[in-house]
């Protein structure tokens, strides 16, 4: 077990990189706060988002990073559609029971996930109120082009089987300045990704919105708030959809959502 | 903060972009300014000025910064009477560019760079010290040890496995009390 | 060195059936032990098959990530809870009943915690990786906390089983000084030059009384930090902050009811009628009761507190375990598994109940074979028919509704009455059985129906995905960890004595040895054995 002689709290960045050379993870950018907002009246439910993710990150079957839910809140509420990438919480339940710190919160909100050191323990999962990992039961099929690349956790494009893997918000494309990719894909603009430092969001159509405004004119709410996980993303309610609403069958849960 | 201190403490910084030429009473330039007094705020000025270099009054203007992922506008105002506006930013935060667009259609646009972000190099595993600005639990959630738990596991289990020790060396006593008392064989297993 | 001492007594009589396990073994041993190598043989197979493809081997899946292994793991914890601890305790109280079966309680903790540690490794995806725990462990996570536990706990436990065990060996050093070389040397390692001085007796003592202060926390510990890798999370149902003391209740009671168990089956099988009683079995059924008890209020205050506020994130799997999926398996672990023991160990001891016998309907014979008669038709029924969707994979019996099941159970239960009565060993075996069995189940219960019913619905989850029904796999691991638990104990008692027979005769067990051994330690032996 590591006890001492290692980077303590706060750490020295230079030893941190020596203790860790084979992670090739970004660090992450000090100063930002990586924030989600996904307006509810906006999703359609066509789940572009589900799609460039798994095409980007080659999702393996039977995972879907962001997942939409059909959802309804109560017996006389609308049905809505709720995409659920990876919350990223401030008071992340997954890395607090973490054996082997595989996975752990960058400077920049967002949880990590080393895959490379993952023991498959499945902890996390049974952790995550939001259902948003998912584990490598087998090990996933992947192309000649994906076994080529080299194991980068912030592209996340090689998975090993027994392994858990999330949502980490791209870092990569955050990295090089794009969006990342469930955000660039929504076709309605309804989901808004930017750095809370900034106070400032963006959506797939360039629109660029004050991050507390859209958050507060719209009553935003966080998912399973009261479990004080404080998550990253901010739903904006389904007040007024522009979208059909989900099929009756299958029946929408009435669970969850916004209380 | 000292970053902008070091930037503007000189005075003033003046950045001033032309975009398109214009005829007669339509604005022609924007003249940018940025101020940054001791007090840590960030003040961004903008003097809108026609053809002849006079400054024009009640030119609606858009200030903008740059964000992550792309312009935020911050501010939709006109120019006062001396064809001046100004946005300002509070201590310890500012854009790494603010843009001004004038004109009634936004016709005449000028950026200013402001400063860029810091290049402090992050942690790769933050610890409880950086996380403590992220999170509510941060020692619950660094990758490291906390000094208080390893302080309990230390003392509960250093205290039950020197008890173990206690009872290996007493095990090794019994060993030892076997030829230490080799007169002594009495075998206490005798039966009766 | 010990060969050149040609004078030692012969076996005794009484050492001689005390040892009879270790001298002979009959057909009846290599038929077991031949059995148990065969399934714990499928097991590692099985076992190899998973490393082979991978956990999609067993129908552990997202949502349903943790099943049998945990429920392996937590289950052979709790048995190996109570060796060390009852054992502890009666030494401390000096309750002088105990000499006979702590050995076999402490052996069972012993054996138990092997299987258990070995679950949560089975149950890892990249076992390959094991010594990342080594390397990057994080004292946070409750994983660390048990790894920790449990190491403290199995050498503690060893302990506390070696060394009471010391002089037996020494005896079996002097006995067995022809015997087979491999035992020779084991013995005289093991040892320690014991030779019953009295200084040797005083460390020995010294040992006993520290150790068992020291097992009875780290014994609680243990299987409170198990409960809290369910306790530290935040799903409905597991969220619960007496998960620790719940845990523990439960631990108690199916280990006091594994050893009573290994006490009839030692019993029958090394023929140790004069040493494990009646009285013993009384004793320990007591305690059963006891724990029963205390379990049964824990399960109460558990359960009762959400199911009176009903809040939605538990709706779900409160009502999959009262009355929905989960429903038979959950009333059978409470009414099979936790009431009906308590009724069997009691009930029996009723002035009234040979009169029941004379009760028509309630006569054994024509009852048991309408009881069974249609017990089996019950059981038949759906097999004939088209099948069904088996909810939860353990519907065990699926059509027949649960009042004709309680109406033949409580029948059957009333014929069986005198006739437990008369057999209160019998009553008690039974009634462990079902304790352990429903101890097992409860596990599963706990475990399985909050991963069915997490916050957010389960939705667009792959085609089989959304329910768990373990698969021959996982069944086959867990038949070999238990038959590897079988294994341990039965080889255990092939090398050492299951009775400790210094302790036994201290206590003056054998009439025929009345009279206390003379020596040097004729003045301890009034005192109660460490």
């Amino acid at each position: 077990m590591r006890l001492f002689g290692l980077p303590g709290a706060g750490g020295d960045p230079a030893l941190a990189y020596a203790a860790e050379p084979n992670t090739r993870t970004g660090p992450g950018e000090a100063g930002r706060h990586w924030v989600m907002v996904i307006d509810l009246a906006r999703c359609d439910g066509c789940r572009e988002c589900t799609r460039a993710c798994t095409a980007m990150h080659f999702v393996p079957s039977g995972q879907e990073w962001i997942r939409v839910y059909e959802m309804r809140d109560h017996a006389t509420g609308n049905a809505y559609w709720l995409p659920r990438p990876c919350m990223q919480c401030d008071n992340p339940p997954c890395v607090k029971v973490c054996p082997v710190s595989a996975t752990w919160k960058r400077e920049d909100g967002i949880v990590m996930q080393d895959t490379s050191r993952c023991i498959g323990c499945r902890f996390c999962i049974a952790a995550c109120p939001y259902q948003a990992r998912g584990f490598n039961w087998v090990q996933p099929a992947e192309s000649e082009e994906q076994r080529r690349q080299p194991y980068d956790m912030e592209w996340n494009t090689r998975h090993f089987k027994g392994t858990t893997e999330k949502c980490i918000f791209c870092p990569g494309l955050v990295k090089e300045g794009k969006l990342p990719a469930c955000v660039s894909a929504c076709p309605m603009g309804a989901i808004y990704f930017g750095d809370q430092a900034e106070d400032a969001v963006t959506n797939s159509q360039g629109e660029t919105i004050r991050f507390s405004e859209l958050v507060r004119e719209n009553a935003g709410y966080r998912l399973l708030e009261e479990l004080g996980t404080e998550p990253r993303v901010y739903y904006l309610p389904p007040r007024k959809p522009l979208y059909p609403t989900p099929p009756a069958e299958p029946a929408p849960a009435m669970v969850g959502g916004h209380r | 903060m000292r970053r902008l201190r070091n930037l503007f403490g000189c005075g003033f910084l003046v950045v001033a972009l032309l975009a398109l030429p214009a005829e007669g009473a339509a604005p022609a330039r924007v003249l940018l300014r940025a101020q940054a007094p001791a007090d840590g705020t960030v003040q961004v000025t903008a003097t809108v000025v026609d053809a002849r270099g006079a400054p024009m009054a009640e030119v609606p203007l858009v200030f903008k910064a740059r964000t992550a992922f792309g312009w935020l506008t911050l501010r939709e105002t006109a120019t006062d009477r001396d064809g001046t506006a100004r946005v300002m930013f509070p201590s310890g935060y500012s854009p790494e560019e603010v843009a001004i667009e004038a004109g009634d259609e936004g016709q005449v646009r000028a950026v200013i760079s402001i400063g860029r972000r810091k290049a402090v190099p992050p942690l790769v595993r933050p610890g409880r010290d950086a996380l403590r600005a992220v999170s509510l639990q941060p020692g619950f959630i660094s990758p490291y040890p906390v000094p208080l738990q390893v302080t309990v596991f230390s003392l509960i289990l250093g205290g039950i496995w020197s008890v173990y020790g206690y009872v290996v060396w007493l095990l090794l006593r019994i060993r030892r009390e076997d030829s230490h008392t080799s007169q002594f064989r009495q075998d206490a297993l005798r039966n009766p | 060195m010990h060969a050149a001492r040609p004078q030692h007594p012969p076996f005794s009589p009484r050492e001689q059936r005390l040892l009879r396990s270790l001298t002979d073994s009959g057909w009846g041993f290599y038929a077991l032990l031949g059995g148990l190598l065969a399934v714990i043989a499928w097991g590692i197979i099985a076992y190899t098959v998973q490393l082979r493809y991978g956990l999609v081997v067993t129908f552990l899946r997202d949502n349903f990530m943790w099943g049998v292994y945990i429920t392996n793991f937590v289950f052979f914890i709790g048995v190996s809870h109570v060796g060390a601890l009852m054992s502890a305790i009666l030494r401390i109280t000096g309750a002088e009943w105990r000499r006979p079966i702590t050995r076999m309680a402490e052996a069972i903790t012993f054996a138990s915690l092997l299987m258990g540690a070995l679950m949560p490794f089975v149950d890892m995806g990249r076992p390959d990786r094991v010594l990342n725990l080594l390397l990057h462990g994080r004292l946070q996570s409750p994983v660390l906390w048990d790894m920790l536990s449990i190491t403290t706990y199995l050498t503690g436990s060893t302990l506390f089983l070696y060394v009471p065990m010391i002089p037996d060996i020494a005896l079996l050093r002097e006995r067995f000084a022809a015997g087979p070389a491999w035992r020779r040397r084991l013995y005289t390692v093991l040892a320690m030059g014991w030779k019953g001085t009295e200084a040797q007796r005083h460390h020995l003592e010294r040992i006993m009384g520290v150790m068992a202060i020291l097992i009875i926390p780290i014994a609680i510990s243990v299987h409170t930090v198990v409960s809290w890798i369910f306790g530290m999370t935040l799903r409905a149902g597991w969220n619960s902050t007496i998960f620790g003391p719940y845990f523990v209740s439960g631990a108690l009671f199916s280990g006091a009811a594994a050893v009573v168990t290994a006490m009839a089956a030692f019993r029958w099988a090394y023929h140790l009628e004069d040493y494990i009683t009646e009285v013993h079995f009384r004793r320990m059924g007591y305690l059963v009761i006891a724990l029963g008890m205390i379990y049964a209020y824990f399960t109460f205050a558990e359960y009762l507190t959400p199911a009176y506020k009903m809040a939605a994130a538990e709706r779900g799997y409160l009502s999959a375990v009262f009355s929905g999926q989960f429903a038979r398996l959950f009333w059978f672990t409470q009414v099979g598994g936790v009431l009906l023991p308590v009724l069997l160990l009691t009930v029996p001891r009723i002035a009234w109940v040979p009169r029941l016998a004379r009760v028509p309907i309630l006569r054994p014979v024509p009852a048991l074979a309408t009881i069974a008669t249609s017990l089996l038709v019950l059981l038949l029924l759906p097999a004939v028919l088209p099948q069904t969707a088996a909810l939860g994979g353990f519907a065990v019996v699926r059509q027949p509704p649960p009042w004709i099941i309680a109406a033949l159970g409580g029948w059957l239960f009333l014929t069986l009455l005198p006739l437990f009565r008369q057999r209160p060993i019998a009553a008690a075996v039974v009634a462990s059985l079902l304790v352990n069995v429903g101890a097992w189940l409860k596990r599963f219960v706990i475990i399985v129906p909050t991963l069915q019913y997490p916050f957010l619905p389960i939705q667009r989850a792959p085609a089989g995905w959304a329910i768990y029904r373990p698969t021959w796999v996982e069944w086959s691991i867990t038949a070999g960890a238990l038959a590897g638990f079988v294994l341990v104990y039965l080889l255990f008692s092939k090398v050492f004595p299951i009775v400790s027979i210094w302790e036994t005769r201290e206590e003056g067990h054998q009439p025929a040895l009345a009279s206390p051994p003379a020596g040097v330690h004729g003045g301890a032996a009034d005192a109660p054995a460490p």
